[in-house]
């Protein structure tokens, strides 16, 4: 499992406050640009999955999104979280490459799940996989706003990022998250 | 929410279980979900220079002042880098070119020293008696009399000195030599006066900036180019050397310097006027003056600090100082030579 403390270092923003105005920095866009890709283009691309984005479809749409952010930032605009915005644009993006194939349905990320915890000690292995199975059982029934929140928390976004990369109020994200979470401890501690 | 959650126990233990669920998801999102994912079916393109075709901004203005600094030099340089080449490269390509060249047709040069002037065929085929002692000059210089100005010659010249200047202008006696291509095949070749040269050959009738540059280098020699009242201009005819108020020692100078150089004429004025001259006259007839004279005029104006001052004064009341034994010869009264006083060196006397 993740440590705690990076974990604590995500939720609490610090990755997120790194990004500051773009338009601020001392780079050029260019090089803000190129650095975000390497580190995030891998984010992005599994939220497009998530969206039910072939892997092909999902790789195009995520270079796409850090192309547009880098022809926004030449334009002087003043982007405050250049993470979370390319997390909105390629919601977008992924959204209308959807409706525009007419697949409605989204890839069921959680049945894609079947990776093995190569941990050493086989208690623990069996302990993670327990767990793991049951988040997974979760997620199963949750919905598909639930699992994006869920997702992009995780991801480190905000909550008024979630909700404007998702297209909902910030309280609709808090009231998804809080159920999620509900419904995830309930598996996982029972 | 943290202040309730601090006071609020029940909600404090909600909270941290739904903080733990979200590490827990969190560890599984990371962990479990996302390498689950398919990879990218392509390797990422390189977004950057590849895609973009974008450029680092560069938004210091010094930076690109100082770029354009950079680019002002090197062109400046560039333009004025002189191509560095050897004497002896010149020459070899003047010979080439020599060689190559088809043979010119009969070409006269003129030679020009300081008291003669001539023409002669540039290359000599034959003695010629009259130049003899201006042949010996180029001899004794390892210089060919024959053909002065081929670069065969010059460089046969050069190649026997022990150091190379390349810059050669006068003889070691300081005989100046001009030699230029005569371009009129009118002039009488040669024009030469039977006899030596020094003797007869005519200079050209006007005065040219070289003639007037000769009197402009004596008179630098002698030091009288600057700080006395000597001027040089050059007429139609002449270049007068004129010389106001100068002594006689100094106007001698000068005309030994400058009185040989052609077409020179000296004029040397003094600006005294003839009053003062006629003082000077009366003072040299009036030489010596008698001792006694001079106590009678002590005693008359109370001492000889009496008379320094009447001199003094006498001598400040006019415009061009005079001389003052002169000043006395005349008011009947002279001084004797030892006391001579406020005279200015060289005006005391004149021939």
């Amino acid at each position: 499992m993740l440590g705690r403390t990076a974990l604590e270092r995500r939720f609490d923003g610090e990755e997120e406050r790194s990004g500051l105005t773009l338009a601020e920095a001392a780079v050029s866009p260019g090089e803000q640009v190129d650095q975000l890709y390497r580190d995030a283009r891998n984010d992005v691309y599994g939220y497009l999955l998530t969206l039910g984005l072939a892997p092909a479809q999902a790789q195009d749409l995520a270079q796409e999104t850090f192309f547009r952010l880098y022809k926004e930032l030449r334009t002087g605009a003043a982007i405050r979280n250049p993470r979370a915005w390319v997390f909105r644009v390629a919601h977008n993006l992924g959204l209308t490459e959807r409706e525009r194939e007419g697949r409605l349905e989204p890839v069921d990320t959680t049945r894609l799940m079947a990776r093995t915890d190569t941990g050493a000690d086989p208690e623990l292995r069996a302990m993670a996989r327990e767990q793991a199975a049951g988040i997974r059982q979760a997620l199963e029934r949750l919905s598909a706003q639930q699992r994006r929140c869920l997702y992009l928390r995780a991801e480190g976004l905000r909550y008024h990022e979630i909700a404007d990369v998702v297209g909902v109020s910030v309280s609709t994200v808090g009231e998804f998250l809080r159920r999620a979470l509900a419904k995830l401890k309930k598996v996982v501690h029972e | 929410m943290q202040k309730h959650a601090a006071a609020c126990s029940e909600c404090r233990v909600q909270l941290e279980e739904w903080r733990a669920a979200l590490w827990d998801y969190a560890a599984f999102h990371h962990q479990e979900l996302k390498p689950s994912l398919p990879p990218p079916p392509r390797p990422w393109k390189p977004l950057g220079r590849g895609r973009l075709g974008w450029m680092p901004r560069i938004r210091d203005p010094r930076i690109w002042a100082a770029l354009a600094a950079g680019v002002l030099l090197g062109v400046f340089l560039y333009q004025t880098a002189e191509e560095t080449v050897s004497a002896a490269e010149i020459l070899d390509k003047a010979q080439a070119r020599k060689t190559a060249a088809s043979a010119p047709a009969e070409r006269r040069i003129r030679i020009r020293t300081g008291s003669a002037s001539f023409v002669r065929p540039a290359v000599m085929t034959s003695e010629r008696e009259d130049l003899s002692s201006l042949r010996s000059l180029f001899e004794q210089a390892n210089y060919s009399w024959d053909d002065p100005l081929s670069a065969r010659s010059f460089a046969r010249w050069r190649s026997q000195l022990p150091s190379k200047e390349d810059e050669v202008r006068v003889f070691r006696n300081n005989e100046l030599v001009e030699i230029t291509e005569a371009l009129t095949d009118d002039e009488p070749a040669p024009a030469i006066p039977p006899a030596h040269m020094a003797a007869a050959p005519p200079s050209p009738a006007t005065p040219g900036p070289a003639d007037e540059l000769r009197v402009l280098a004596a008179l630098n020699r002698l030091g009288a180019d600057l700080g006395e009242p000597v001027e040089v201009h050059r007429d139609a005819r002449r270049v007068i050397v004129s010389g106001l108020g100068l002594d006689l020692s100094r106007q001698d100078q000068i005309r030994d310097a400058v009185g040989r150089l052609p077409h020179v004429a000296l004029r040397f004025e003094d600006p005294r006027p003839a009053a003062e001259t006629a003082m000077i006259a009366a003072d040299s007839l009036a030489m010596p003056v008698p001792e006694a004279v001079h106590e009678e005029l002590e005693q008359q104006l109370g001492g000889p600090a009496a008379v320094e001052e009447y001199i003094n004064r006498l001598l400040g009341s006019s415009r061009i100082r005079p001389d003052p034994r002169a000043c006395v010869a005349a008011s009947g009264r002279t001084l004797p030579a030892a006391r001579r006083t406020g005279s200015r060196p060289g005006r005391s006397r004149r021939a």
